[in-house]
């Protein structure tokens, strides 16, 4: 039952999205505004679609 | 958020209106019905029997699995830590190493309730990022001879009480944010 450290049961894609949340707002920080860091880590601005989406609402697929 | 809340309701009485079909109540769904269809339909749907959930959430397999997160991401591993002192016998720590098997941090695993320790969900952080707060203090002329005597997580006023509601935006808010990054991770094909 334990998740097993060689199988990348993860998409391959995760360790590039990964590092540059870790640059932009792990290490970042409190040294630069979340709003910032949330920006140069997305490309755009936070929005409300994705909290709505695991909320169970359905949202257009693409929407911020 | 209106129109996503507006489309959730559509899809609610659509499923109680063929529950409705189903038990042969051909009318359609009423104000009146709503709570009560609503409550039909979750638990059909959405009953999870947790007995089956349970084996899966177990503690050490969740720890592992988020160790396991952290070793496919961000190239850490954890090795237990010996001899490193702990304030109760619960405390289980590991050594952090990064992917060139640099020491990263202690990270002290602390899960059970005990008496004399605090319940809830707060962080404390042991090395403070002070680089904003410096420059800030600067831009402001803040005269060296003075430290700081209250930085916002002591002003517990916000959350407690009257003005909780604002203390909770910043939850929902928090909330918006740790969504939105998944969704990084998401349109990327990955998690």
């Amino acid at each position: 039952m334990r998740p097993e450290p060689s199988s990348r049961l993860a998409g391959s894609d995760d360790q590039v999205v990964a590092a540059r949340f870790r640059r932009h707002v792990l290490a970042a920080g409190n040294t630069v505004d979340p709003a910032v860091a949330c920006r140069e880590f997305r490309g755009r601005d936070a929005g409300i679609a994705a909290l709505m989406r695991y909320r169970g609402f359905p949202v257009a697929a693409g929407s911020p | 958020m209106w129109q996503p809340a507006v489309a959730r309701v559509r899809e609610e009485v659509a499923d109680m209106q063929q529950m409705a079909h189903a038990e042969g109540a051909g009318s359609p769904i009423a104000p009146w019905d709503y709570r009560f269809d609503a409550e039909k339909v979750r638990k059909a749907k959405y009953d999870l029997d947790e007995a089956e959930l349970k084996p899966h959430l177990q503690l050490e397999q969740l720890r592992e699995a988020m160790f396991w997160a952290a070793t496919q991401n961000y190239g850490f591993s954890f090795t237990p830590a010996v001899g490193v002192p702990v304030g109760h016998p619960d405390v289980r720590v590991w050594e952090v190493k990064n992917a060139e098997g640099r020491h990263v941090a202690f990270f002290y695993f602390d899960p059970y309730a005990r008496a004399g320790k605090r319940s809830g969900a707060w962080m404390n952080a042991y090395r403070a990022q002070e680089r904003f707060e410096r420059e800030a203090l600067a831009q402001l002329g803040m005269p060296p001879e003075i430290v700081m005597r209250h930085r916002l997580p002591q002003f517990a006023h916000i959350f407690a009480g009257e003005g909780y509601s604002a203390g909770y935006y910043s939850y929902l808010w928090a909330d918006t944010l740790t969504a939105d990054a998944a969704g990084a991770f998401l349109e990327a094909g990955g998690l």
